[in-house]
């Protein structure tokens, strides 16, 4: 059972496990084409969701749609009911590992220290609790021994452990990833599928975009399969049926 | 060396030693975010392409000092902006683009300055002259000095998210768009103070080699600032000392020396350099 304000080590915020995410009727336009058409689906902490459609499904613009870097045209995003900008700390972005600048002057602990941003603003110095969530969070990602690292002196996984640890600093409910699998070899796949479970098990809710349908059902336990519309959300294995499947990735679909 | 003493005393000599302490400091300071940006190249460019805005300001309104900071923000907006707009309306990579606007620009700007009669100016103004800046043009420099120099410090900490993670910073509410129009202009402003000191050819150097020489002796993104500043302030300073003796022209002595003491980090440094025991 997860203790009710687990993942809020702050205490600023009472946890509860049935946070939840509204999606209603989402449309999008990136640049001059459709990137998004009636996207409804609802879900809630505890879960891993999967976004699974081929390129340009719009899997990346729900993402940011969802990280508040861009407004949709219709439809709106609910979270417990309230418009996700009213606590925008709660959801955390994290890049594509690639994406990362590695040759940035950067040690992982400052890195990870870039989560308490949201509590600090620009200019209060952060105190022994800030620290303390720090400390707490390098630690609950197996990052201790290599916080004075530079960040471009770490493994992919390591890395992505890195980024995790920041939104785990940052007190965050929602993790938001572009792609966090890819580039993984077998091994690195398999731990980051159990670390992000684990993430999900202690409350938070993990939404992901993926392109392996092979390993998909073993790393989350909800997808959502996209193709511009939506075309299923529900449990991985029951979406990603072979209909379903052919409906997405045939080029026929609009 | 008596010369050498008595010449320090002058209070020529004196603003002088100031001015390289200042426009060092401040564009050592601000190097860290044109390292961080790594936008160097787009940089020099700009740097170059900020000649016709001021050769067109005096123009228009005469050798007004006050007057070339409008027309050479002017100019760099129009090189920046429009080659961003001629690359995403044509086929050309923003490189390509740059390269030939900056250089036009820069070409113009040269003609303009020669027939408007400034022939013996133009060296100045390509290769700078610290012992021509007046007290006027000093406060110019003090003040954009402060300017840049607060402004990286109070938003230090938002600013280094942006630079790290543009998309994660504007995620937690850190307006990105305002952050970087912001830096754009505050290099350019950093640039136009500058320019009197080590003209638009060398003004790169000195915007980008103090963070960089920092860069390689440290794994903190803090001290590239400080640490830049004091590099560029030295630097300069140590520079201006050396040119007089040696006779050498102070503004492309200060970039020699910055370019020394990079050299030195390169080889050396304990963490990154050439020559580090493994």
């Amino acid at each position: 059972m997860v203790e009710p304000d687990h993942i809020c080590w702050g205490g600023e915020h009472r946890h509860a496990c049935s946070h939840t995410l509204d999606v209603r009727d989402l449309y999008a336009t990136y640049g001059k084409t459709d990137a998004l058409r009636g996207i409804s689906f609802s879900t809630h902490c505890g879960h891993t969701l999967a976004l699974i459609g081929p390129n340009g499904a719009g899997k990346s613009t729900l993402i940011n749609i969802l990280a508040g870097l861009i407004r949709p045209d219709r439809g709106s995003v609910l979270w417990n009911g309230t418009s996700p900008d009213t606590c925008r700390r709660e959801f955390a972005y994290l890049p594509q590992r690639t994406e990362v600048d590695l040759r940035f002057p950067l040690t992982v602990r400052d890195l990870v220290s870039m989560g308490r941003y949201p509590m600090l603003g620009p200019w209060r110095s952060p105190g022994p609790h800030d620290t303390g969530i720090v400390n707490r969070a390098l630690k609950a990602l197996d990052l201790e021994p290599l916080q004075h690292r530079q960040i471009g002196q770490l493994s992919g996984g390591q890395l992505q452990r890195a980024l995790l640890a920041r939104a785990v600093a940052q007190e965050a409910h929602v993790l938001l990833l572009d792609e966090p699998f890819t580039g993984l070899d077998e091994p690195g796949t398999a731990s980051l599928a159990e670390l992000l479970r684990n993430l999900a098990a202690e409350g938070r809710l993990i939404i992901a975009s993926h392109h392996n349908l092979q390993n998909a059902a073993d790393i989350f336990d909800r997808t959502l399969l996209l193709h511009r519309e939506q075309i299923a959300f529900g449990p991985t294995a029951e979406v990603l049926c072979p209909q379903n499947i052919q409906r997405a990735f045939s080029t026929t679909a609009r | 060396m008596n010369d050498f003493l008595q010449f320090m005393t002058e209070p020529l000599a004196l603003r002088s030693l100031w001015a390289c302490a200042v426009i060092g400091f401040s564009n050592g300071f601000v190097s860290a975010t044109v390292l961080l940006r790594r936008s160097s190249l787009q940089i020099g460019t700009l740097s170059c392409a900020l000649l016709p805005g001021i050769a067109l300001a005096i123009l228009l309104f005469g050798l007004v000092p006050l007057i070339i900071l409008p027309g050479a923000i002017l100019a760099g907006l129009l090189v920046g902006l429009g080659s961003l707009f001629v690359s995403r309306t044509s086929r050309l990579d923003h490189d390509t683009a740059l390269s030939i606007l900056h250089t036009t620009a820069f070409a113009l700007g040269y003609i303009i300055l020669i027939r408007i009669g400034l022939q013996q100016k133009v060296d100045d103004w390509l290769f700078g002259n610290i012992t021509g800046m007046g007290n006027r043009d000093l406060w110019v420099a003090y003040i954009t000095g402060a300017v840049a120099v607060l402004t990286l410090t109070v938003l230090q900490r938002p600013l280094l998210i942006y630079l790290f993670d543009p998309r994660g910073a504007a995620s937690v509410g850190i307006p990105v768009r305002a952050f970087s129009y912001g830096l754009f202009a505050l290099i350019i402003l950093v640039l136009v103070s500058s320019l009197q000191a080590v003209g638009a050819f060398l003004t790169l150097g000195l915007m980008v080699a103090p963070a960089a020489t920092v860069y390689l002796l440290t794994d903190r993104a803090e001290w590239l600032f400080w640490g830049g500043g004091l590099i560029g302030a030295g630097g300069s300073v140590a520079a201006f000392c050396l040119s007089y003796p040696l006779g050498w022209h102070p503004g492309a002595t200060i970039i020699v020396i910055l370019g020394v003491l990079f050299l030195l980090a390169y080889l050396f440094s304990p963490k990154y350099g050439l020559f580090r025991r493994r």
